[in-house]
Order: C-alpha cells, then sequence, then structure tokens
C-alpha cells in the first residue's frame, strides 16, 4: 500500500513537471518529486526493525539508521534547490513578464547564447 | 602528520576560502576575496605536488573522516585518476581565475560560488561513497546555476532555470538509482560494491533478481551523473548555459565540470563492473560528436558554437570510454587523454574568444563589432583551433590519433569520426570571423578614445593555455607516461599496454589530420553558398522546448535501461 503511494507521488511529480506549463508548478512538482524520493527511503528503512536506532538496553530490534540519517541530507539540499529555482523563477518574471514556457520559449526564439 | 591527512584540506581549503569571501563581501574588500580565492587553488595545487611521491610509492591514499573505518565512516580516496583530475581542475581554475581578474567586473561573491564550484569539483573526485557523491554534485550544481545566471541577463536566466530542472530530474534518478544499490547490497561504498556484489564477475553467483536491480541501479546512476557530462540525447541544457555564463565560467564549466562528471561515470561503471552499460557508449559517442558538431556548424553566436562543440569533444571522449569495452585499458588511456587536451584548448578558445567580446563587444559572427580586436589575440585563438581540429603540433593531434587509431576495424563508426573532425574544421575557420576587421569606425556614441583594453592577467592566463597545449602536443610521451597512464594503471582496470602510443607523429597520421583541415576548408566554403547557408540557418533555428528536453531524460533511463538488458 505504502509502496503504491510512493510510486503514485513520484508519477505525479514526473507528470507535472513535464506537462504543466507554468514554472512555478515545475519547481513545485520537483519539490513533490524531492519529497517522494525521501519518503521511499525512509519508508524502506522502517521495514528493517521495529524501534528506533537508540541502544538503550532492551533495545533488539532497531530500524537500519542510515536511509534516516541519509534523507536528512536529502532533505536539506532539496529545500536549497528549490529556493534557487524559485528565486531564479522571479528574476525572470522581472525580466520577461512571464512564467509561462510556452510564452519564455517564443520571446526567446531568436535569441543567441 | 601523515601525508593521507592532507587528503580533506583539498576539499576544506576552497571551502574555508569560500567563508571569507563572503566575509569580504560585507566588508567591501574585493581585493581581499580575490587574494584569498587565488592563494586557495594555489595551495590545492601545491598539496597535490606534495602528495604525488607518496601517491607512487603507494598506489593510492585514503583517509577515514573521525577515524571511521569504510563500512561506518566517510572515507576520501586518492588514487592516480583522482590526482590527475585534480591536477587538471587546479591549473585550469587559477588561468581562469586570472582571466576573471583581468576582466575585474566580478565581486566577490562570485569568488565564493567559483570557490565553492571548486569544492564540489574536488569531493566528486576523492569520494568512494555513493551519497557523498551525491552531495558533492550537488553542491557543484547548485553553484554553476548561479555562476551562469551571474550576468542576471535574460538569456542567462532562463538557460539557468532550464539546466535546473533539467540537472534536478536527473540527480532524482540518482538517488532512485541509490536507493536500489542500497536495498540489494546494503552498502553505499564504490569500493565495496564490487567484489562479492559485483556485476562482473561475481554475477554468476547472484540471484537474478539482485543483479538485474543493480543494472537498473547503474544505468539510473549512469544518467544522473550523465547528465552533467552532456552526451546526446541529455546535452540538451549545455549549449544555452556554456553560451549564456560568463567567460571564465565557461571555460571553467566547459574545461572542468563536465569531465569531473564523466569521471564520475567512470568510477561508478568501474565499481559496477557494468561492461553492458559502459559498451552503449562505443555508440553513443560518435553519434553525439557528429550530431553535436553538426549543430555547432549551424550556430551563429560564437559562444554557443564552442559550447555545441563541447558536447561533440565529449563524444569523442565517451566513445574512447566505451571502445575500453573491448580494447582494454589502452583505450582509458585515449580516453583521459583526451580529457586533458579538450579541458586545455576548451578553456583556451573560451578565453580567447571571450577576450575578443571583451574588445569589440560583439558575440555574433554575422554582425561587426565597436571596434577590431589586437591581432595578436589571434595567435592564442588558433592554437585552440589547431588543437580541437587535431592539427599538429597540439595537444589536440595526439589524444586525436590515439582515439582514432581504436576504431580502425568499424568503418562505420571511424566514418562519424572522421566526419566529425571535418567538421570541427569546418566551424573553427567559420569562428575565425569574430577577427573581423570592423570596417569603417562607426559614428561612436561618445565612446571613442575609451577602446577596452585587455589587462595583463588575461594575457597572461591565455598564454599558460595555449604553452599548455603545446607542450601536450610536443611531449606526448611526457604527458602520457607521467600524468594518463599511471591514472588509468591504478583504476582497477589492470596495467595499459603501451602499444597504443608508440607512434603518434608518423606520416599517415599527420597526412590523415592535414587532409581533415583541408576537407574542412571546402566544407566551409560549401555552407558559405547560398544553399548550404540557406539549410543551416534552418538548422540553426531548432530549439528543442523543455518539456521535450525533460521527456529525453526519462527516456535515457528507459533507453540505458532496456539496451543494458536489465528491464
Amino acid at each position: 500500500m505504502a509502496g503504491a503511494i510512493i510510486l503514485l507521488l513520484v508519477l505525479v511529480a514526473v507528470a507535472g513537471l513535464i506537462l504543466t506549463d507554468n514554472l512555478i508548478k515545475k519547481v513545485v512538482s520537483l519539490s513533490i518529486l524531492n519529497s517522494a524520493l525521501v519518503i521511499l527511503f525512509v519508508w524502506a528503512g522502517s521495514l528493517s526493525g521495529s524501534e528506533a536506532p537508540i541502544l538503550l538496553p532492551g533495545v533488539l530490534d532497531i530500524v537500519d539508521p542510515l536511509p534516516q540519517a541519509v534523507m536528512l541530507t536529502a532533505i536539506v539540499i532539496g529545500i536549497c534547490l528549490t529556493a534557487v529555482a524559485l528565486a531564479i523563477v522571479l528574476r525572470i518574471h522581472k525580466c520577461y513578464g512571464t512564467v509561462s514556457r510556452r510564452r519564455l520559449e517564443e520571446l526567446t526564439k531568436n535569441d543567441d547564447g | 602528520m601523515t601525508m593521507a591527512e592532507t587528503l580533506p584540506l583539498l576539499i576544506l581549503l576552497p571551502f574555508t576560502a569560500s567563508l571569507l569571501c563572503l566575509l569580504a563581501r560585507f566588508l567591501n574588500r574585493f581585493l581581499l576575496a580575490q587574494i584569498v580565492t587565488a592563494v586557495s587553488v594555489a595551495a590545492s595545487l601545491l598539496i597535490l605536488g606534495l602528495l604525488l611521491p607518496v601517491l607512487r610509492d603507494q598506489g593510492m591514499l585514503t583517509y577515514s573522516i573521525g577515524g571511521w573505518p569504510e563500512p561506518l565512516g566517510i572515507t576520501l580516496y586518492l588514487d592516480g585518476l583522482a590526482w590527475t583530475a585534480s591536477v587538471m581542475g587546479a591549473v585550469l581554475s587559477l588561468c581562469a581565475l586570472l582571466f576573471a581578474f583581468g576582466e575585474g567586473s566580478y565581486r566577490s561573491d562570485f569568488y565564493f560560488f567559483f570557490l565553492m564550484l571548486l569544492a564540489g569539483m574536488e569531493g566528486v573526485i576523492l569520494t568512494g561513497d555513493l551519497f557523498n557523491m551525491f552531495v558533492f554534485i550537488e553542491i557543484v550544481s547548485i553553484s554553476s546555476y548561479i555562476l551562469i545566471a551571474y550576468s542576471l541577463t535574460r538569456n542567462s536566466l532562463w538557460a539557468s532555470l532550464r539546466y535546473l530542472l533539467l540537472s534536478s530530474l536527473g540527480i532524482a534518478f540518482f538517488l532512485l538509482g541509490l536507493f536500489l544499490v542500497y536495498r540489494s547490497t546494503g552498502t553505499l561504498s564504490l569500493h565495496l560494491i564490487p567484489g562479492s556484489f559485483g556485476l562482473g564477475e561475481g554475477a554468476a553467483n547472484l540471484p537474478v533478481s539482485v543483479s538485474r536491480s543493480l543494472g537498473l541501479a547503474a544505468a539510473m546512476l549512469t544518467v544522473g551523473v550523465g547528465l552533467k557530462a552532456a552526451f546526446v540525447p541529455l546535452h540538451t541544457w549545455l549549449p544555452a548555459a556554456h553560451a549564456a555564463a560568463p567567460h571564465p565560467v565557461s571555460a571553467l564549466l566547459s574545461g572542468v565540470m563536465i569531465k569531473i562528471s564523466f569521471l564520475a561515470v567512470w568510477r561508478i561503471l568501474t565499481a559496477f563492473g557494468s561492461i553492458e552499460v559502459q559498451s552503449l557508449f562505443r555508440f553513443l559517442g560518435p553519434f553525439t560528436a557528429l550530431f553535436a558538431v553538426v549543430l555547432a556548424l549551424s550556430q551563429t553566436d560564437s559562444k554557443r558554437l564552442l559550447a555545441y562543440h563541447s558536447v561533440s569533444q565529449m563524444g569523442l571522449i565517451a566513445a574512447a570510454y566505451g571502445a575500453a569495452s573491448r580494447a582494454g585499458s589502452g583505450a582509458l588511456v585515449a580516453s583521459l587523454a583526451h580529457i586533458l587536451s579538450h579541458s586545455m584548448f576548451k578553456s583556451l578558445l573560451f578565453l580567447s574568444v571571450g577576450a575578443v567580446i571583451h574588445v569589440s563587444g560583439e558575440r555574433d559572427l554575422e554582425k561587426r563589432g565597436r571596434s577590431s580586436s589586437p591581432p595578436w589575440l589571434l595567435i592564442f585563438f588558433l592554437a585552440g583551433a589547431f588543437s580541437i581540429s587535431g592539427l599538429p603540433p597540439f595537444n589536440g593531434f595526439v589524444s586525436k590519433t590515439l582515439i582514432s587509431s581504436l576504431f580502425k576495424t568499424e568503418p562505420v563508426l571511424a566514418t562519424a569520426l572522421r566526419l566529425t573532425a571535418v567538421g570541427t574544421a569546418a566551424s573553427m575557420i567559420k569562428l575565425s570571423g569574430i577577427f573581423r576587421w570592423s570596417g569603417k569606425r562607426s559614428i561612436s556614441l561618445g565612446s571613442e578614445g575609451e577602446k577596452p583594453r585587455l589587462s595583463p592577467f588575461c594575457i597572461a592566463s591565455l598564454s599558460v593555455l595555449a604553452l599548455l597545449c603545446l607542450a601536450g602536443g610536443v611531449l606526448p610521451r611526457l604527458v602520457l607516461e607521467n600524468l594518463i597512464v599511471p591514472a588509468v594503471g591504478s583504476s582497477k582496470f589492470g596495467t595499459p599496454t603501451g602499444s597504443l602510443y608508440g607512434s603518434i607523429y608518423t606520416a599517415r597520421h599527420l597526412a590523415e589530420s592535414l587532409a581533415y583541415a583541408a576537407l574542412g576548408g571546402m566544407l566551409y566554403l560549401f555552407i558559405r553558398s547560398p544553399f548550404g547557408s540557406r539549410w543551416l540557418r534552418r538548422l540553426g533555428r531548432l530549439r528543442l522546448s523543455l518539456d521535450g528536453a525533460l521527456l529525453l531524460v526519462v527516456a535515457a533511463v528507459v533507453m540505458f535501461a532496456v539496451l543494458g538488458g536489465y528491464l
């Protein structure tokens, strides 16, 4: 069940990235894609045990701590990426007056470099 | 302190220096940022020099951060390949920095991102772990998005966002591949995946499901990193991005960053022992080279033309790398030799064209600038143009000879490479149009008398690069034996045979390279004819939409997985 939901999230994100016209929606799709991958890692990691990986006496069946630790970094990077992307979209809106992919490609059709 | 303990310094030095640049920005001390940047890059070069004797002695240096060994901790590895790539990166970034000092129009925050880019690239080379590779790749990416958009012109913003979206989709596949690797092997270390888990020799002992998901992972990781190495069909971001960036950044991105990404692919496929994916490059490489050179011919913007050549030359590098799946390590020598040559001559070309644009104020090949550039700039341009066209006595001749000798027995692929050489020569003749005299001095709008001058820093940077190109061509044995063969030898493919580079300057090779140049001249005459120019104009207007480019990334993953036989 959880696996199916994650798969759905990934598909929604990739479809959103490719099919939407609005650049802000594209950036949001990217953010969803990143979250879906984070959930995938954490979910798969959670299957490996039943208790938090804090080695107190009596705690035996711990989950694998590595996927969670790794995803903490991935979340931070994802946020940075979204921030930079939105900042660039904002600048694009200031320069061109639009955030539509189609309009932008028409405007830049004859530009070089 | 043992020498291995200086390994983290290679990453930490540029990081610390970049923080100082940020400080300099708030104190408004531009000079401080410049000095700190130059000193930190020079210091990295010095450390690399000191590490060489130890590396020769031990073959590989390792350093575990915090003292935790491999399966638990983070480990840095310096082998021959990493050393050569680091030296290449440090030398070229020093040249790019000199040019940036000469232009003088960059603030302290430029140097901050420049150093972050260098630290990230060094990290990608040194790390022995897939997740750290992901982190460093993202550091490289984010700083390059910002550097590309640094001038805040309309084109550069759009180019930067396109690159960001495409590259992030690629990186998402990289993470997915990383997940598959961890699930099937329980490790992310590139040095623990081979052996008991490898696809190569150990594959027979693996259950089918595990070897399949590892193969799928190899395909995803290759596409994720390979997007930055820009082979067709993942090249769509490169021309606009490299053309829109400031000149020193174009030189650094085309000269070093795409090579580092390619070396990351190299490392991943070596670890996985994935011959299937590697041999795909044997076909993809020549196709990339030819496809991109045709598009390069059709460009009228000087930097965009050069950017397409970066894709084309990456095709040659990938072709040689793919040939290694059959020809063995001799092909790897050719691939690495061309990586080095291309990084030198492409930086030289970008910077000399940048210098011309700086003086004349015009980057379009069909328009005339406000003033003509000094004729001696032509010397630097010609050194780069001869080199990229594979003419002696420059380094391009050596590495292109090595590559073409790999494809002797395959007529189709060899023809593609020959046509590429002809097209390269023709487009370099076209590019030399940027040196034309500006006819009558245009009725100036008060800008007379303050003709932009080139600072000695720019000239120094161009001279160093031109001399390096020449040295690579005049002393091929020295470069191959000291920089390239040891680098390939220590990367687990066994020792090279050495038969390949026995005879480079033979009459036959010289005649061939001159013939390509002559045919290139004829091709140039053809594209100047009304018929040829009409078609090229049409071709040059073709632009792939962003959505199409994103779809191509997904298609590339499927293609690699299916052709590799994993899906």
